[in-house]
């Protein structure tokens, strides 16, 4: 069980975060902009036909990604959405049975902006838009290198556990000595790469400040999203 | 760096009767080695694995200090309280670089094209002259193609050529290089030999660590060469007509 457990972890890291996708055309501020504005309306929102016509745009939007695409997002969905039903299940005999619709709805719906944003967007290009939001380039750097570090992590893990399965032959119980194994040396290989990577850093004249650019000019896909912050507004105070 | 027909500047280093162990450790990791490096030339450590070739490096980084004998970089002594200031710890990093044995612990940025910029928007350059010689070491070092990819996820040959344009884009006098050709298939180590052969012309100070002899031969002027006891038990020079001189054997200089 622990094994096949950092297994998953090394393989959803790497599923999740493939760094290397084309360009997008739209500003990457402006994606996570509208975004993080639709989660925050459907959850301020008290009408279900809100949430309901957001989702339908949303569902348009999935349809229009490639199969395999979809068919990641949907499956990253079913779990929590699951989850979340099974737990506002009591709910339903308590009399009020449409909590458990409107919170599983929202749920859905939150989860499936994110799913649509990530298929969208790079890891690189969602915390270089933190960039031009002022947020220090340092704390950009930061995040970036965390990410860099649970994937080469993961990978290291996943490794450690294939080579721990390997050796699974004897009549000693490989999987529990294993997972244990795996996860002190994973730490111990994290500190490890932290100080190396800090090292490195020095050695090419870091000194805490972080510079970072590659700005460019607003395109029609920019206008296009920008337009949908005021339009999703009034759409909100219009089902109030 | 051979197409702007830079040269380097001449530097010297020298490591005085150093000693240094690890924390904790009783034993020395380096045991009384002394050493001129100067610019120029192409020195070669060998040694097994074990005999405080890495430890070496990172004195002569400034990332450890020996506990006693000097090191002196430009003849000024490396401690950690000079290391210590910002402005010098600056200066020093911009004429000395660092390639990792493991190129992947080395790069930390998102991308290969961030990551040769790193160091040049750490010296403060202007945002133009960044992107130029960005684009420069793009094409110098076959990088262009994968220039958007985050450098964990490309080959192991391709994050050594990344490692070693971050550091050369920097421009350093001196190179410092763990194992450059470890892990890289012949082809890998044919294109770093012939990038490293580039260097040593443009007058670069070059020290590299090595177990590969044909390499070591190939591009040494001086093999320094260290045993299990942490010493350096010999100094080899190379002369012009390919002979070696065997200027002091089995002795710290």
């Amino acid at each position: 069980m622990g094994l096949k457990f950092m297994q998953l972890i090394g393989r959803l890291l790497e599923s999740d975060q493939r760094f290397y996708k084309s360009q997008t055309k739209v500003m990457p501020q402006l994606r996570l902009a509208v975004a993080f504005l639709v989660i925050l309306l459907c959850a301020l929102s008290s009408n279900a036909f809100f949430t309901l016509s957001i989702i339908a745009v949303l569902l348009v939007r999935l349809a229009a990604l490639p199969a395999e695409e979809i068919a990641a997002i949907l499956k990253r969905l079913l779990l929590p959405v699951l989850f979340t039903m099974i737990l506002l299940l009591p709910a339903v005999f308590l009399s009020s049975p449409r909590t458990m619709l409107t919170v599983a709805m929202k749920v859905f719906e939150s989860l499936l902006v994110l799913g649509i944003l990530n298929s969208d967007l790079t890891w690189k290009e969602i915390t270089g838009s933190l960039g031009s939001l002022h947020v220090p380039g340092v704390v950009v750097l930061t995040l970036d290198t965390t990410v860099r570090f649970l994937v080469i992590l993961g990978r290291y893990a996943e490794r450690m556990a294939e080579a721990v399965s390997l050796r699974r032959v004897g009549r000693k119980n490989w999987r529990s000595a294993g997972t244990g194994g795996i996860l002190g040396t994973t730490f111990l290989k994290s500190q490890q790469m932290s100080e190396r990577s800090a090292e490195a850093m020095r050695c090419r004249c870091f000194s805490g400040v972080c510079h970072r650019h590659g700005r460019r000019n607003p395109g029609m896909g920019d206008i296009f999203y920008a337009l949908c912050i005021p339009l999703l507004i009034a759409w909100f105070i219009g089902t109030l | 760096m051979a197409e702007s027909k830079e040269k380097a500047v001449p530097v010297r280093m020298e490591l005085r009767h150093v000693c240094f162990s690890y924390p904790n450790t009783m034993q020395k990791a380096l045991d009384d080695i002394s050493l001129v490096f100067e610019s120029g030339t192409c020195y070669c450590i060998e040694g097994p694995n074990g005999c405080g070739k890495s430890t070496l490096f990172r004195i002569l980084l400034g990332l450890d200090f020996p506990d006693t004998g000097e090191y002196l970089f430009e003849a000024r002594q490396i401690t950690e309280k000079t290391m210590k200031s910002e402005s010098f710890r600056s200066a020093f990093y911009r004429k000395i670089g660092f390639l990792f044995q493991d190129s992947e612990i080395q790069l930390f940025t998102a991308s290969v094209e961030e990551e040769i910029a790193f160091g040049l928007e750490q010296l403060g350059k202007p945002e133009e002259e960044i992107r130029d010689i960005t684009e420069k070491y793009l094409r110098m070092f076959g990088l262009t193609e994968i220039r958007g990819r985050a450098p964990f996820n490309i080959s192991g040959g391709e994050k050594k050529r990344t490692a070693l344009a971050a550091v050369c884009a920097m421009n350093p006098e001196v190179l410092v290089m763990d194992e450059p050709l470890a892990g890289l298939d012949e082809e890998g180590q044919a294109w770093v030999t012939g990038m490293i052969q580039r260097l040593k012309q443009e007058g670069h100070l070059l020290i590299i660590a090595t177990h590969n002899r044909p390499f070591a031969e190939e591009m040494a002027d001086v093999h320094v060469k260290m045993d299990r006891n942490h010493h350096v038990t010999e100094l080899i020079r190379g002369t012009a007509d390919g002979q070696k001189t065997e200027e002091n054997k089995k002795s710290n200089l």
